[in-house]
């Protein structure tokens, strides 16, 4: 299989890179010393005899630079979604975020919508029902994970490795239907074009 | 009759050039490639099209009988428009003659047909030099275009002699109505002498009444006459004093049959009666040539005087113009058109322009004899005779068949061997340019007054397509050994192109598939180098042009980074940017204007975040990671501080043309980071202006 693009999305303050580094790396910490990595990285997954290298792309999260987030959706065919549970305007912002990749890349993306720092349960804001709601009606997969406790992690990336198969999959037959709707979309430019010319040309005579 | 020419240069940048119809006329039967400047190789000029043979391509136009004059104007509009007929010499399969019609087959669209007419050229070559010197080069010669031109096409006639030719303009359109009107070349000949006789009869008049008043005042010491006279006896004479007595017999009318050492054996009946009218005159005419000898510095500026009356005839100056030609090529004596073609034109002289000076005038007698012989073998003789002189040429075989017996036998391989050279040359010029009625003397100017310097580059390039090509009547194709020829050399370079493959083959001979393995990448390699990159080096060319456009984008980046450039702006983290300046990496961006390639260009920006995270590993900086939102930071700073030309462009052009598998991965990363980090910068300026 060849690589795939994975983007993490969500607010500042979210925990995306934290996620990123327990699944890559294994490692946490509190109060983040000296952990310098490009904020890329590449993972294979196993899945059913069969891997997966998932290039995962932790993107900037601040306001200031979210306007040109949009450079970082191209190409990618899975993007996670964070929220924090003590957050709830996280929440309320995945819809923004999602607005934005699909005008970038389509429907055509494989959704996941993981809520971090599920360790703090006291402090909890955000109630599971309306992260599921929201995940039903985007047709993602909700996830409750822990990046502190490494709670959840790995069993997310691999849920994501198999949707991301599966997607691919159905992708990779379907090219000349692509073919024929792009063919399809041409006769109707084409179709339109004419009905244009034709009242162009009325008005004119 | 005005006509523009469109003439590519060798860097590919096509120019106009306003031509009168004379020079595009005269560009047909030439090639300027050589000569540096223009790549026109030939322009054909049928009924209805006009065909300009360049470097690259074929070019045609249409146009109508009537409105040739209002053609130039077509042919502006068309080029502008960019609706000009063009086809590559690589789609052309072949050129060929079919019943005086030109065809030109392709190798994928359906051939295309003109009608050939040979005389409207032939009959206008005359008003060609006129139309030139008049109009152009005369009167403008500030232009040096001009003057190289001039000096390139007319080397052999000083300025002088085309200054006051024809003075008004309305005698210039009679006389190519003439020409154009006259159909049988015969008729067109004979008019032509008689105008030449009454002309003379003019000229001599005049001279008469001048020299009278000429020799009262002029003295002339005994001792030098008898000097210059026993030099005149002499046979062998030097070059030198061959020339200035040419020079000296031209500008005086030329006197039709008088004064030629050999052309006296052998004379039609109709010349002899008359000479025999004009043998007095002629008499007349020796004294005063001898004259002329006699007294060179004072009679040559009497000469220039009246050059004015002289050399306003077309036929006069016709026939004065081919003695100088002949003259200073073969180092003879010639004293007239006809004169030539009945005594001194022999094949050699036609196919060999350019004989030697060295021989002596016994060796030439003798060569002309051995060469009169040949004229027996018709085939050749054949070959070499074109339309309109067939008729002049058919009295030399009379004169020929009565001298065979007297005549020793010229073998033809000898023969041969001589004119192999030139012959390629003349058969080249008649086949390359798709003419069969080319006149023999108009190939012979043309050749003296473009190619008047031994240049054996177009010599090299004809002997070329004779090795290329095969012909066969008047069609001519690529040889068969030529194609085969190509293969072998194909083999060969294959062969040496992928040594180094076979090489892995026999060192991998147990290990079938990590030779293959290895073999696949070189070949990679090698397909990238050959066809992939100078696609990119092309595309680069227009991306250069088009940077041009995004000048502003640039400069609102430079301005931005003037005025604005502060911590706060940016908001760049402090601990980052405070301790550590980057110098490593914003020494490295600076490669980008050296780098052509994306993918090159791409790989700089990923060296740069490497640059920039072992910077800030080797401080042990207590920062929180190295997300985007510090890379976009870090590169922000980076990208203000240094001054780099076409910044945004540098970025664009590597996001639009790196192949998408590298932007999914490491690479595309930082790119993407660089790239939000310019158009932040760029949203800032737009929004400040």
């Amino acid at each position: 299989m060849k690589k795939q693009k994975v983007v993490l999305l969500g607010k500042g303050r979210v925990g995306k890179t934290s996620i990123f580094k327990r699944f890559l790396q294994n490692e946490f910490h509190d109060n983040e010393v000296t952990t310098i990595q490009p904020q890329y990285l590449e993972k294979q997954v196993k899945v059913n005899t069969e891997k997966v290298t998932l290039s995962i792309w932790d993107t900037a999260g601040q306001e200031r630079f979210r306007g040109l987030n949009p450079l970082f959706y191209r190409n990618s065919k899975a993007a996670i979604m964070v929220y924090d549970i003590t957050d709830q305007e996280s929440l309320d912002s995945l819809e923004d975020w999602l607005a934005e990749l699909k005008n970038q890349v389509g429907h055509k993306i494989v959704l996941m919508i993981v809520g971090n720092k599920s360790d703090l349960k006291k402090k909890r804001q955000v109630s599971i029902e309306d992260a599921e709601n929201l995940a039903k009606k985007v047709g993602a997969q909700h996830f409750c994970v822990s990046a502190k406790t490494g709670e959840n992690i790995d069993e997310m990336f691999h849920e994501l490795a198999k949707r991301v198969m599966k997607f691919v999959k159905e992708n990779k037959t379907p090219l000349n239907t692509t073919k024929s709707r792009r063919n399809f979309a041409l006769v109707n430019e084409d179709v339109e074009t004419k009905k244009k010319k034709k009242k162009n040309n009325d008005g004119c005579c | 009759m005005l006509i523009t020419i469109y003439s590519t240069n060798l860097h590919g940048t096509s120019k106009k050039i306003d031509y009168k119809m004379a020079v595009f006329l005269k560009l047909f039967f030439t090639s300027l490639e050589p000569l540096g400047f223009i790549v026109l190789q030939r322009a054909i000029f049928t009924t209805k099209h006009i065909l300009l043979f360049t470097s690259n391509s074929i070019i045609f136009e249409k146009y109508t009988e009537k409105n040739f004059e209002l053609l130039h104007r077509q042919v502006d509009n068309n080029f502008q428009k960019g609706s000009f007929q063009q086809y590559s010499y690589s789609d052309v399969c072949q050129i060929l003659i079919d019943n005086n019609k030109l065809v030109i087959k392709f190798q994928k669209s359906q051939p295309i047909s003109f009608e050939h007419d040979s005389k409207l050229y032939i009959a206008n070559e005359l008003s060609i030099r006129c139309d030139l010197f008049n109009k152009r080069f005369v009167n403008n010669e500030s232009n040096k275009e001009n003057m190289l031109i001039r000096k390139a096409i007319f080397p052999a006639i000083p300025k002088k002699h085309f200054g006051s030719f024809f003075e008004n303009e309305k005698e210039e359109k009679k006389k190519i109505l003439f020409f154009n009107n006259k159909t049988n070349k015969e008729e067109l000949f004979q008019e032509l002498k008689e105008e030449l006789e009454s002309y003379q009869k003019k000229t001599r008049n005049k001279k008469k009444e001048k020299e009278s008043s000429f020799e009262n005042g002029s003295e002339i010491s005994e001792e030098e006459e008898e000097e210059e006279e026993d030099e005149e006896k002499v046979e062998n004479k030097t070059i030198l004093q061959n020339r200035k007595e040419i020079k000296l017999l031209d500008k005086n009318n030329l006197s039709s049959g008088s004064g030629s050492e050999s052309g006296n054996e052998t004379k039609d009946k109709n010349k002899n009666e008359k000479e025999n009218q004009n043998d007095e005159e002629n008499e007349n005419e020796k004294e005063k040539e001898n004259h002329n000898v006699n007294k060179k510095g004072r009679k040559n500026i009497n000469i220039s005087k009246t050059e004015k009356d002289k050399f306003k005839d077309v036929h006069d100056f016709f026939n004065r113009y081919f003695v100088l030609l002949t003259s200073k090529c073969q180092n003879k004596k010639i004293h007239s058109f006809d004169e030539y073609l009945k005594n001194d034109f022999t094949i050699e002289n036609y196919l060999n322009p350019f004989c030697d000076t060295s021989e002596t005038s016994e060796e030439i007698q003798n060569m002309n004899l051995e060469n009169n012989n040949t004229r027996s073998n018709n085939t050749l003789h054949n070959l070499s005779l074109t339309g309109n002189n067939k008729k002049n040429n058919a009295d030399h075989n009379h004169k020929d068949n009565n001298k065979k017996s007297s005549v020793q036998k010229y073998s033809f391989d000898e023969y041969k061997k001589k004119i192999s050279k030139f012959e390629f040359f003349n058969c080249s010029f008649r086949y390359n340019l798709c003419i069969n009625n080319l006149d023999f003397f108009q190939i012979k100017i043309i050749l003296n007054e473009i190619i008047f310097q031994k240049d054996q580059s177009i010599f090299n390039t004809i002997i070329e397509f004779y090795k290329n090509f095969s012909i066969e009547g008047n069609n001519y194709e690529r040889k068969k050994q030529f194609i085969l020829n190509n293969k072998k050399k194909l083999l060969e370079r294959i062969i040496n192109n992928h040594f180094s493959e076979f090489l892995i083959l026999l060192k991998y001979k147990y290990n079938k598939n990590k030779a293959r393995r290895i073999i696949l990448k070189i070949i990679n390699d090698r397909l990238i180098e050959l066809l992939v990159i100078p696609q990119y080096t092309k595309l680069i060319k227009i991306f250069d042009s088009k940077s041009k456009f995004e000048k502003e984008k640039n400069n609102m980046i430079k301005e931005y980074f003037k005025n604005n450039i502060t911590q706060e702006n940016v908001k760049i983290p402090v601990k980052l940017i405070s301790k550590l300046k980057y110098k490593n990496a914003r020494n490295y961006i600076k490669k980008i204007c050296n780098v052509s390639l994306p993918i090159k260009k791409l790989k700089i920006f990923s060296k740069i975040g490497d640059l920039i995270t072992q910077e800030v590993e080797n401080q042990n900086l207590k920062i929180s990671s190295l997300n985007t939102d510090a890379y976009i930071s870090i590169f922000l700073y980076i990208i203000l501080k240094t001054d780099i030309p076409n910044f945004y462009f540098h970025c664009t052009y590597t996001e639009n043309f790196v192949d998408s598998a590298y932007l999914k991965e490491k690479e595309g990363f930082f790119l993407v980071n660089i790239l939000t980090a310019v158009n932040y910068i760029l949203n800032h300026a737009s929004i400040e202006n």
